[in-house]
């Protein structure tokens, strides 16, 4: 990547200014765990706590700390992005308006799982405990209520599986949906 | 081409619209008129960007060096600042310079991504609306007097027609014909033929069910 659009990311892209706000708060959290260390990462996780208000008041970007998000997250747009406390693998990108939340499905609660490499589309909602399965793509608004094989797109609300052996590479490469 | 008495004829379509839908008059009272210039983020997004495309146009056509660079580089400092009011005050975001028709309703509670290749004619979006592009990069377009619902995406090289309907919640990614009702996910056609001229004198979210 060049030096000037790097740049351009960290002055100008929102969402990247949320998602290192979330790195911040898992960093403050892993590295001062021992007992000596203890008040400074109270005043970090603080730090964080006010940052991560901030973002989710100023940009509608909400990522709950407790999420775990693999490495490379890519957010399309700001605006109505819930990310609560789930799983996500790695460069996986999200767009605008989606919903990755705890919910209860066929009496179970719990939080979605998503895998690597995975694509989810504007205004989705992927709620309680489904598991995405890596490389497949959550199309634009669609609502995910049952797990999701590898390699798999799937479409509507609820979803439907349209596509079982799924390319997304160019929708991981293309810019917001 | 965006001469400047057009975009002044476009802001004050856009500005009678906001009048009627967001300040109405009270029984027996005048309209608040300028109420919209102070409460209305959406008013100030739609203003703010007519503005821009009208420096930019202006830049576009200007033989003057000297004068091409300054408009580009006023350009670049209002892109800045209408960004940040973007963002952080309205919400609502307008990528990809498309050409507006005047009377634009765009909705004051913001969630709205917005890179269509052209808006027509007084149009109604309301909030959490997405129009974007598709996987190959195709833009959508949007006819005359088209009432958005909120939570609706458009995706893809469409064009939704004149005085088209899309209920709430509605996912499209084909083209609809002009006058017809809009629903679901993926979006199908559930009435044709309908009259919208009652969606778009109001400001509510669902008068597209009747």
């Amino acid at each position: 990547m060049p030096r000037r659009a790097r740049l351009r990311v960290i002055t100008g892209s929102y969402e990247f200014r949320a998602i290192a706000v979330y790195r911040f708060g898992k960093w403050a959290e892993a590295t001062f765990d021992s007992p000596v260390a203890r008040p400074l990462r109270w005043i970090l996780l603080a730090v964080h706590a006010c940052l991560s208000r901030l973002v989710g008041r100023a940009y509608g970007i909400r990522i709950d700390r407790r999420a775990v998000i693999g490495r490379g997250l890519y957010i399309g747009h700001f605006a109505g992005i819930v990310v609560g406390p789930c799983r996500i693998g790695e460069n996986c990108s999200i767009h605008q308006q989606v919903h990755l939340e705890e919910g209860v499905r066929g009496g179970r609660r719990g939080t979605p799982t998503i895998g690597h490499h995975v694509w989810i589309g504007a205004h989705s909602r992927i709620v309680g405990p489904v598991v995405v399965g890596d490389y497949s793509a959550v199309s634009a608004g669609s609502l995910v209520t049952d797990d999701v094989q590898p390699r798999t797109l799937v479409v509507g609300r609820p979803a439907r599986i349209v596509n079982l052996n799924y390319d997304n590479t160019a929708l991981l490469g293309a810019g917001p949906d | 081409m965006y001469r400047y008495g057009q975009m002044r004829s476009d802001l004050r379509e856009d500005w009678r619209r906001y009048v009627r839908l967001f300040r109405p008059a009270p029984p027996g009272g005048r309209p608040e008129t300028l109420r919209v210039l102070l409460a209305s983020p959406g008013f100030a997004v739609v203003a703010a960007y007519r503005f821009r495309y009208w420096v930019r146009s202006w830049g576009d056509e200007c033989r003057n060096p000297l004068a091409r660079f300054v408009l580009k580089c006023l350009l670049k400092c209002l892109n800045r600042t209408a960004m940040v009011f973007y963002v952080y005050v309205a919400k609502t975001y307008i990528t990809h310079w498309p050409s507006i028709g005047p009377g634009l309703y765009l909705s004051n509670k913001g969630g709205i991504v917005l890179g269509p290749r052209a808006i027509g004619a007084g149009c109604t979006i309301h909030h959490n609306v997405t129009l974007g592009m598709d996987r190959k990069r195709n833009h959508p377009e949007v006819g005359n007097n088209v009432w958005i619902g909120p939570d609706c995406v458009i995706y893809g090289g469409l064009r939704a027609g004149d005085g088209a309907v899309l209920r709430p919640g509605t996912v499209l990614g084909k083209s609809v014909p002009d006058r017809c009702v809009v629903e679901g996910n993926p979006g199908r056609i559930v009435r044709r033929d309908f009259d919208n001229a009652r969606c778009l004198a109001s400001p509510d979210i669902d008068v597209g069910a009747q």
